[in-house]
């Protein structure tokens, strides 16, 4: 008895330590052997990614050229409807996927790299003085009706005091609400308050983010080395300034 | 064997004896444990319900209506729980999809326990249940290896199977379910499984169920069509649009073989008052099916929209902002009511599913999978019932 409750320990550690080991499927060797790394894009939702003449442009492109760069290797881009992405990646058909994407957690053996943009809910106020959704109290927020940001209000009513709260058809007219002084702020998404900015003047994105939605690179599981390597490229992106004036460019 | 020279009574003595029964009766002992242990376990989970007195849906606005998607959650409190929602929201009415080949997985055999368990909570609540019976059993379709099919594949051989279903189905929920939806989407080939189907081949099988469901109880009411909004010209592979797919089945004599036309319409990136057009697909597109139905001297008979609703994802291109989605959403419901009196219910796409799919679709939902509600059902519930949303 004795002797098989240890074997089905000894069964258990090694399997555990065998899921703790990272895969290697060999996709990082053959693109360093090859010099192309192979990524799949849904280049229909722009900035990120859009054909305006035939070819994928956008911030996805931009930051896939970047990473290609670091990498050593070519980027050969496969634009796909977004419906195939996944399958593409799975049966490897691509090595990578960029492509604005959250994180998916019914998707199975993918890797989701360090994220390289957080589409969260984000404050914007006239002179940037409304930081966080405490320094709400008392005072009146617009947001687009029936968005994540009308849900995180809701929220916020229960947890302030008072939180009044204007609700517009869309989230540029609960921007412009804030910016012309309707509302003491506004809540959106980063991306739809990010390009909003780029064409309005008056207001100013609070320092962080009310909720996260970050968008990373997607690989196999099995591609470890190649997500680490990805991931080392978006780091040293991040810490030299060359992310920020990739998304500068396009948001 | 007793040492000698112990009282009978003595600890060393009582300790020999355990010590004696454990050796000889220990494995027994423990195998009995170890069965009780995986017993206990097979026990069924205890109830996480409590009974509480049948309910009543309040609402100023019956034709509220919204599809569920229950047939594939498991958990019965979970089944509940969307009702009370549904209830709370002021619907009176759902349309859920029950399949044909979970209830007669064997030809002739009828498990009636998950459906049961959909309608019987569905009239605790309160609510009507508009139900939509298809996917084939395996029984049904081509055995494989020689053909693979999909789930919808069906042929008129076995539309007569089909007919019988749906006759015991009637027969099981007489005075409970009072409409049918027969298949659904028929104008849309993967719907029949990718074989290529026609008008003509529907109203056979309609025919056929019309007979068999009436036969079981003369007050039901066939709804036929829920036909899907789409331009496919004749010929293509994927489908027929859905106008000429009506005018085909007047040809072939449907008329006489259903009592309400469901429909589905969506409103894609239209707001619901956009004007209708054959080459043009929104919310206004059942006005185009009413006119075939006048054509063919059969507008008496009542609509319901089986299938509508707005769809917000940020990157779909044929959705809308959130916003939009809940004024259209409120519009198109008042727009119903104030001109429409010959559509009975417009049911919005869909309720909740028990897995998202972290695509578009998902932006369809009323509430999460975690039973999160979206503002789009405090909206609606405001509409419903008379409340003042904001």
């Amino acid at each position: 008895m004795l002797a098989l409750l240890c074997l089905i320990l000894t069964a258990m550690f090694f399997y555990d330590w065998l899921l703790a080991q990272p895969f290697n499927d060999g996709t990082w060797d053959r693109v360093r052997k090859n010099g192309v790394l192979r990524i799949g894009m849904d280049a229909s939702y722009p900035p990120f990614g859009n054909t305006p003449n035939g070819q994928p442009v956008g911030l996805d492109v931009d930051l896939a050229n970047e990473i290609g760069r670091r990498l050593g290797v070519r980027i050969e881009i496969a634009n796909m409807g977004f419906d195939g992405l996944y399958d593409a990646l799975k049966t490897a058909q691509v090595d990578a996927l960029i492509s604005a994407l959250s994180f998916n957690p019914t998707k199975g053996n993918v890797l989701y790299t360090q994220s390289y943009f957080d589409a969260g809910q984000i404050l914007a106020s006239r002179d940037g003085h409304i930081a966080t959704m405490n320094d709400l109290e008392g005072l009146t927020v617009a947001v687009e009706y029936g968005s994540v940001a009308d849900e995180v209000v809701r929220v916020w009513q229960r947890r302030l005091h008072l939180l009044k709260v204007s609700r517009f058809t869309t989230s540029d007219e609960a921007l412009a609400a804030a910016s012309a002084g309707k509302t003491d702020a506004a809540l959106t998404d980063a991306l739809t308050a990010r390009l909003y900015l780029r064409s309005h003047q008056g207001l100013v994105l609070s320092p962080t983010q009310v909720t996260h939605d970050p968008y990373s690179v997607a690989v196999r599981t099995s591609s470890y080395d190649l997500g680490a390597a990805i991931s080392g490229a978006l780091r040293g992106m991040q810490q030299d300034g060359t992310l920020t004036k990739i998304l500068s460019r396009w948001l | 064997m007793l040492p000698f020279g112990l009282h009978p009574l003595s600890l060393p003595r009582l300790a020999y004896l355990a010590g004696r029964g454990v050796r000889r009766f220990g494995p027994a002992v423990l195998r009995v444990i170890v069965l009780l242990a995986a017993l206990l376990q097979l026990t069924p989970a205890p109830p996480r319900m409590l009974p509480y007195p049948p309910q009543a849906v309040e609402t100023q606005h019956p034709v509220v209506c919204v599809h569920t998607r229950l047939t594939d959650e498991v958990e019965d409190l979970k089944i509940q729980r969307t009702l009370q929602l549904v209830r709370e929201m002021g619907a009176s009415t759902i349309v859920d999809f029950l399949p044909w080949a979970y209830i007669e997985g064997e030809k002739g055999q009828y498990d009636w326990h998950h459906p049961d368990r959909i309608i019987n909570m569905a009239r605790q609540e309160g609510i009507d249940v508009i139900v939509r019976l298809g996917l084939v059993p395996a029984w049904a379709r081509p055995k494989p290896p020689a053909q693979e099919t999909s789930l919808n594949y069906l042929t008129p051989d076995h539309f007569e199977d089909y007919a019988q279903f749906v006759g015991k189905f009637v027969e099981h929920y007489r005075g409970v379910v009072g409409k049918i939806i027969v298949w659904n989407e028929p104008n849309i080939n993967m719907e029949w499984g990718y074989r290529a189907s026609t008008p003509e081949e529907y109203v056979q099988m309609l025919k056929l169920v019309y007979a068999a469901a009436h036969e079981a109880n003369p007050n039901i009411v066939i709804l036929a069509g829920a036909l899907a909004p789409t331009l496919e010209p004749e010929g293509s592979p994927n489908g027929l649009n859905d106008l000429a797919y009506l005018r085909r089945m007047y040809a072939a004599g449907a008329a006489s073989y259903f009592d309400a036309l469901a429909v589905h319409t969506y409103g894609f990136t239209d707001q619901p008052e956009a004007e209708p057009a054959p080459d043009r697909l929104n919310f206004r597109r059942f006005e185009l099916l009413y006119a075939i139905m006048q054509e063919n001297h059969d507008a008496a008979k009542p609509i319901y929209i089986t299938e509508s609703g707005w769809n917000d994802d940020p990157r779909w291109t044929k959705a809308v902002h959130s916003g939009q989605r809940v004024k259209y959403t409120l519009d198109s419901f008042k727009l119903i009511e104030q001109r429409w009196p010959t559509v009975k219910n417009l049911c919005i796409w869909y309720f909740r599913v028990p897995l998202p799919v972290l695509n578009y679709p998902d932006y369809f939902a009323f509430a999460t999978t975690e039973f999160r509600l979206k503002p789009i059902y405090y909206a609606v519930q405001g509409y419903a019932r008379g409340l003042a949303e904001q």
